[in-house]
């Protein structure tokens, strides 16, 4: 069953058909280690044989399972990367620090005994072999290098946005790389209920612009009449909230930004009524500017913030909307 | 049921900023004493629910940890807050940043308790913000595992229980047989006050120390530089006689500079 694959490669495991942003950025990282380390990329999809999955354009050969697995369980996913560690044996193998990646790449870790390095910004190959990869840490204060020496695997979760820009330049879909996987055995947990919103018309992180609710925006209720359908709306922004927004029941849960939420990094972030606490700033650290809109002028986000206005939210934002409304008519 | 609660310590995570630095040749994080050293926020979550779980179908808590005594206040809090037991273990010689090392002593641990039913921890401990602990640990006892847990029941049958986990746009129900190790999130419950009495009893509490004799392992990772990263920016305040002239004046300048 094996046969096509090379040793000494770079495994990309693509489990996020909802995310081809994401899967585009760990194949052109996956490709650049690649280039360095002199060997090739394949990616592990889970869709079943003819399935859909996501586009691995960018790879050389792909890897499948025999018959779909659910890409939403993490044990078979979990599954999954460990035959194809132990059939392929690649020297680093990537995934995207999503829910599944946050969890399968530790356990996987512990599995194999390898060493695993995640939530990643960047990752690199010397001449030695040896690779390195950079994560935040200490709620974005601090960077952290960690390394592995050749010839041993290292698992890698990367953010995404690691290296926005980058994009695979191959252009045609790669072959079958010839190994297909033996289906994953009966999940251990068995899913009763699945609960999901209808999915937004923007998803957080492919969003330019994000406005933040924190718990000074008080209620739902105000909530939706100044950001949801208030600025964000005129803005065609994504919105989303600290844990205390959340804590409020003033956004849902899954929008949660910061550490243990989401991971954004847009062009504009527009926190309002948020206090700046490191573990949410750990979410969107990587925004180009922030606007910080807080009655506290010594609230910590203005230390943070490249634009702040120091004033009661319910003031400040309706006045802020018109303005560009009558600025620029045309949106 | 016998419940294990993995527990941490960690220097206090809402202490203000200006309390931590980095030591970049020793590539070690420092905090002013402003950081006080608190058991950790999801661990505590992790605590009460084996408290709730105890109340209403009763169970033995034991909080474990692998720390130094440094570390014997959380596991006090812990005993406060609902566990009837305390064991720490060393840990082991140069485990350094090796997760993998903590997961293998915290399990060697349980293997020396009685029969663990449910393993709870907190799903990420802030610092080194890895939050590998939990999932490894399932790993090496063989437990399947749940996270982002935000509800768990048991189940009639004594077995098995019923649990919500986070996904990345909403939640799962989700039957899993016991054992297992379940990492839990905040919005699970809000830990509750222990009371003056509980206190009290777990200043007087025996602390099991255990040894750790798991080795670390030599293929982890290698930290090899931490430097402080600064966020701070220079902020520039929009002028304006009211909150309303302010929001205005910032839609100018969002105009001006392309913003939207
Ligand atoms: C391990 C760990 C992980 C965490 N993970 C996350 C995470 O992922 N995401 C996250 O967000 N938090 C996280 N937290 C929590 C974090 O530390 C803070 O508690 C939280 O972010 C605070 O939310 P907030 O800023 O909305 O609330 P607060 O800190 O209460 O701030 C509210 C702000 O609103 C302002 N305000 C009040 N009224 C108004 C008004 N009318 N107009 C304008 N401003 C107003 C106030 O001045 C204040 O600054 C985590 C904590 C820990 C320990």
């Amino acid at each position: 069953m094996t046969g096509a694959i090379p040793p000494c490669q770079v495994a990309v495991v693509l489990a996020s058909p909802a995310d081809p942003v994401a899967s585009a950025q760990l194949l052109a990282t996956a490709r650049r280690l690649a280039t360095v380390a002199g060997t090739g990329v394949f990616a592990l999809v889970t869709g079943g044989e003819g399935a859909p999955h996501p586009d691995a354009t960018g790879a050389d050969a792909i890897v499948r399972f025999a018959t779909a697995c659910d890409v939403t369980d993490p044990e078979s996913l979990l599954h999954a990367a460990h035959e194809v560690v132990l059939r392929a044996r690649p020297r680093v193998l990537l995934f995207a620090h999503d829910a599944a990646g946050r969890e399968v790449a530790p356990r996987l870790a512990a599995r194999l005994g390898a060493p695993v390095i995640t939530d990643c910004v960047d990752a690199h190959i010397d001449a030695a072999g040896t690779l390195t990869a950079i994560r935040p840490c200490f709620s974005a204060k601090a960077l952290s290098d960690w390394s592995v020496p050749a010839p041993h695997l290292a698992i890698v979760t990367l953010r995404r946005d690691a290296s926005p820009g980058e994009a695979a330049s191959a252009a045609s879909p790669p072959p079958d790389g010839g190994l297909v996987l033996p289906s994953a055995p009966a999940p251990r947990l068995r899913v009763i209920e699945r609960h999901a919103p209808p999915p937004g018309e923007l998803q957080l992180e492919a969003a330019e612009i994000v406005v933040a609710a924190g718990r000074g925006v008080g209620s739902r209720q105000d909530f939706q009449t100044a950001i949801a359908n208030g600025l964000a709306k005129d803005l065609g922004a994504a919105f989303g909230g600290s844990r205390g927004a959340v804590d409020l029941g003033i956004v849902p849960q899954e929008l949660q930004i910061g550490l243990t939420g989401r991971v954004v990094s847009p062009r504009v972030y527009i926190a309002v009524g948020l206090s700046g606490a490191p573990q949410h700033m750990a979410g969107c650290s990587g925004a180009r500017t922030i606007i910080a809109v807080n009655t506290d002028p010594r609230a910590p986000i203005f230390g943070y913030a490249h634009l702040g206005v120091v004033g009661d939210y319910r003031a400040v934002l309706p006045s802020l909307a018109s303005e560009l409304r009558r600025l620029a008519p045309a949106r | 049921m016998h419940i294990v609660v993995c527990v941490c310590q960690v220097p206090d995570p809402q202490a203000p900023a200006g309390s931590f630095y980095v030591d970049e040749a020793a590539m070690e994080p420092r905090w002013s004493p402003a950081a006080q050293p608190l058991l950790s926020t999801f661990d505590l979550h992790a605590v009460e629910a084996a408290a709730c779980l105890k109340e209403a179908h009763g169970a033995t808590v034991t909080a474990l940890t692998v720390a130094g005594p440094e570390a014997e206040p959380g596991l006090r809090r812990a005993l406060a807050a609902g566990c009837d037991q305390a064991v720490r273990v060393a840990p082991p010689a140069g485990a350094g940043h090796d997760r993998l090392a903590i997961a293998h002593s915290l399990a060697a641990a349980i293997r020396t308790l009685p029969p663990a039913d449910l393993v709870l921890c907190g799903r990420i401990a802030a610092g080194w913000d890895m939050g590998h602990v939990p999932a490894m640990l399932a790993e090496v006892l063989g437990f399947p595992y749940a996270s982002p847990v935000t509800a768990i029941e048991a189940r009639d049958d004594g077995a098995s229980v019923e649990l919500r986990r986070l996904t990345v746009d909403g939640y799962e129900v989700v039957h899993a047989d016991l054992p297992l190790v379940a990492a839990v999130s905040n919005e699970i419950n809000e830990p509750r006050y222990p009371t003056m009495r509980s206190v009290l009893d777990a200043q007087r509490a025996t602390i099991t120390v255990a040894d750790g004799a798991v080795a670390a392992d030599a293929t982890a990772a290698r930290l090899t530089a931490l430097r402080p990263r600064d966020l701070s920016a220079e902020c520039e305040l929009i002028d304006g006689e009211t909150a309303e002239d302010r929001g205005m004046a910032l839609a100018a300048v969002m105009h001006e500079r392309g913003f939207v």
